[in-house]
């Protein structure tokens, strides 16, 4: 994991890194939403899921504690995520380690 | 023009960690480290033991020029956010009239807009002295106790902390001049009468505050660019992260380094960071600004003023 605050401008995102990213997110969202089926990359925060702005706060958090990173939230808007998987590129290229 | 002739604030002195507050307002360990880590909230200022009308005096004997305008002071107007603070028939705001020798002056208390309506003060102000005879002044007056833990915390937004402001307002002065004031209020975002409205508040707060600072901004004939530098409401770190997001406007140009060490002084917020931004250095002659505020509670009012240094 990079030490150094990177940006997907910057460097390429590591595929390995987003993947985990996406496996903790899945998990995690599937917990604090608690439910049922399974969460999965392709998933709709707001229109799948009903992700709203607090929770969303949860999740970030619960990643972060999870990978042992902190994300830079200066240029991250959830509300503005569509799916699972662009929060994931927006995280695994915007994180230092904590 | 209407202007700020002088502005003081009182900040006290002690801090207090979120933690020290946690069991008096519910607030869970999982709530403070999501406040401490994305709200930006750390410690709030508290002045435990000084009842409100010290506080506010505390403001006004800030302002250096007031003793000698004060026979000039025709108007004092009281802005805070809780509509009742002390049980009848205690007024502090007569209090501190007494006090300041200011009891020739008109004087009424607003709370219409929460915390908004310390701009609301001042633009009040601004319309009485306008249909004054000249040379008169207006006292501006903010500042709040946390007297319950319903006033302490905001679940999911933010803490109070403790302050109070004085303003000194002229019609011709030439400190701080207003250019423009904006503001929206929303009715319907009530939440005693309509709790089913929180989340439509919630997805309206920024987009609503975006448009009222663009229209303040359009209203004093500038571009967003031209703004110096914004006073924000210490509601939290990552609010201000996502309006300058939708605004487009720098971040490092919103003076938040408040929000981790007083936490969200109701109405005193603006005056805070204004002293702030002085005392740092922040604004020179001819600078532009931008006060910004947001209450809510019974109804919202969303709030902005420009004003030029």
């Amino acid at each position: 994991m990079e030490s150094q605050h990177t940006t997907a401008s910057e460097t390429a995102i590591d595929p390995l890194f987003r993947q985990q990213v996406i496996d903790a997110l899945c998990e995690v969202l599937q917990r604090i939403l608690e439910l049922d089926g399974q969460v999965t990359a392709p998933m709709h925060l707001r229109e799948d899921l009903g992700l709203k702005s607090e929770p969303a706060l949860e999740m970030l958090l619960d990643v972060e504690e999870q990978l042992g990173i902190q994300v830079d939230t200066e240029f991250l808007d959830v509300d503005e995520m569509r799916t699972v998987a662009d929060l994931a590129t927006f995280i695994a290229s915007h994180y230092r380690a904590a | 023009m209407m202007a700020l002739d002088a502005v003081s604030a009182y900040v006290p002195a002690t801090r207090v960690p979120i933690e020290a507050i946690a069991d008096r307002v519910g607030l869970s360990e999982r709530q403070i480290r999501l406040f401490r880590r994305f709200h930006g909230l750390g410690d709030i200022a508290l002045a435990p033991g000084m009842p409100l009308d010290e506080l506010l005096l505390a403001a006004a004997r800030g302002l250096r020029e007031l003793p000698d305008r004060r026979h000039q002071v025709r108007f004092v107007v009281y802005a805070r956010a809780m509509p009742v603070v002390v049980p009848y028939p205690d007024n502090p705001l007569h209090a501190v009239c007494r006090a300041l020798g200011l009891e020739h002056a008109l004087t009424f208390t607003v709370t219409q807009q929460s915390c908004a309506s310390g701009l609301l003060a001042i633009d009040l102000a601004g319309r009485l002295l306008a249909g004054d005879q000249d040379g008169s002044f207006a006292l501006v007056l903010t500042g709040e106790k946390t007297f319950t833990p319903h006033a302490q915390f905001i679940p999911g937004t933010s803490v109070f902390g403790e302050a109070a402001a004085a303003c000194l307002i002229s019609s011709t002065g030439k400190q701080d001049r207003v250019l423009s004031y904006a503001c929206a209020q929303r009715g319907e975002f009530d939440d005693n009468w309509r709790p089913e409205n929180a989340s439509q508040f919630q997805q309206e707060y920024r987009p609503e505050l975006a448009r009222v600072i663009r229209q303040a901004v359009r209203e004093a004939g500038l571009d967003l660019d031209d703004i110096r530098l914004v006073l924000p409401h210490n509601v939290n770190l990552i609010t201000w992260q996502r309006l300058c997001l939708l605004l487009g406007f720098p971040l490092d140009r919103v003076l938040l380094r408040n929000v981790a060490t007083h936490g969200h002084l109701f109405c005193a917020d603006v005056f805070a960071n204004y002293q702030t931004a002085r005392a740092l250095g922040l604004l020179q002659p001819g600078d532009c600004y931008l006060a910004a505020a947001v209450g809510a509670g019974y109804g919202a009012t969303f709030a902005a003023m420009v004003l030029q240094h």
